[in-house]
């Protein structure tokens, strides 16, 4: 039997960030999670990742000539907006792979988020 | 309005490029003092040419000796806006915060069991009007061990800031696109260590405008006190 769904007030609090990537090569959207959950990990411990509760919604690419870019939204829990955007900022490298990320907004609802800066 | 500088990064089009999208209002480019020649001024000066923000030019100084680090600080003092003063040991770190010359002291914590300044040297910083600066790009470029070492030496040299209260800022060291960081990200960074929101926006902002008006007064100065403080026309002085 099917779990019922929570009711809304039970459910966690999310906020949605919407960011863009810039990179030298190709990356494919596991890579990507995988780096942003062990550079939170490395940045803030276990305890408080787990509070973060990321999540990455969407994640495309986008054409431009000077490099490769994709955009994207990801999903924390509320009140942790300040360690993700932190995580996103101090994100480097993917091995040898170049690459910074620029976070646009932050909003509640991905539809908002997306009349804003059209990332879906 | 607040206005974001980035004073150290390196002479690349393509830096300044992004520092102008990410809205900052100034920069300082840093030569490297054994590479320093006539070409990187024409850099600068292209460079300078070819944008909107505010450029200013300096050298930083990584010597091991500090007899030659002294010369070099003689050498460049007329030449250039700023003079940066890599970190090294004890040695170094106190010679360069008491030399009134040296502009900026560049991550005196770097390779040390502790921050790499003490009581004695904070008192000389705040009397010789020399700046700390801390680089992000090597919070963001080490891991683990290293960087939770790093972020506790920062955090023991902003102990003696709040003590003696000489002049901190921060910057990103960038090389390449890669390594720019908006204003925003550099605040959030800055916020690692054990720092208010306001000191971090204070450390790309405000105390960067308090080295713009050292790099004034030590242009308009024409010996040590005395200073150019308006240009007299000509036609009254006739």
């Amino acid at each position: 039997m099917k779990l019922k769904i929570l009711p809304p007030t039970l459910r966690e609090k999310k906020r949605y960030i919407a960011f863009y990537v810039y990179s030298e090569h190709e990356i494919t959207k596991n890579d990507f999670t995988y780096h942003m959950w062990n550079k939170l990990i490395g940045l803030y411990g276990e305890v408080t990742s787990s509070d973060v509760n990321l999540w990455l919604v969407s994640y495309k690419r986008v054409s431009n000539q000077d490099r490769i870019t994709y955009k994207g939204i990801l999903k924390c829990q509320r009140g942790y907006e300040k360690e993700t955007l932190t995580m996103l900022a101090s994100l480097t490298n993917i091995k040898e792979n170049k690459l910074v990320v620029q976070s646009c907004g932050t909003s509640g609802t991905i539809k908002s988020l997306n009349r804003k800066y059209d990332l879906l | 309005m607040t206005f974001f500088y980035d004073f150290n990064i390196a002479p690349n089009e393509e830096v300044i490029q992004c520092l102008e999208d990410h809205k900052f209002k100034g920069a300082c480019m840093f030569f490297d003092a054994d590479n320093y020649d006539n070409s990187c001024k024409d850099i600068f000066n292209y460079l300078n040419e070819n944008t909107s923000l505010e450029l200013y030019h300096g050298i930083l100084i990584s010597e091991s000796n500090p007899e030659l680090l002294r010369k070099h600080v003689q050498r460049y003092y007329n030449k250039v806006d700023l003079i940066m003063v890599n970190g090294l040991n004890d040695k170094i770190n106190r010679v360069a915060c008491n030399l009134a010359h040296v502009d900026i002291l560049n991550r005196p914590y770097s390779n040390k069991r502790h921050c790499g300044i003490n009581h004695v040297l904070a008192s000389m910083l705040v009397e010789n009007n020399i700046t700390v600066n801390i680089d992000i790009y090597e919070l963001l470029h080490t891991r683990q061990m290293r960087r939770a070492k790093l972020i506790n030496h920062v955090n023991e040299m902003m102990k003696l800031k709040d003590k003696y209260g000489f002049n901190v800022i921060a910057s990103s060291s960038a090389k390449s696109f890669y390594d720019v960081r908006s204003p925003k990200n550099l605040i959030l960074l800055s916020q690692l260590f054990k720092v208010d929101e306001e000191y971090a926006r204070k450390l790309i902002s405000d105390n960067v405008s308090k080295v713009i008006n050292d790099i004034t007064i030590h242009k308009e100065s024409v010996i040590d006190g005395v200073r150019i403080v308006h240009d007299v026309d000509k036609r009254t002085c006739e």
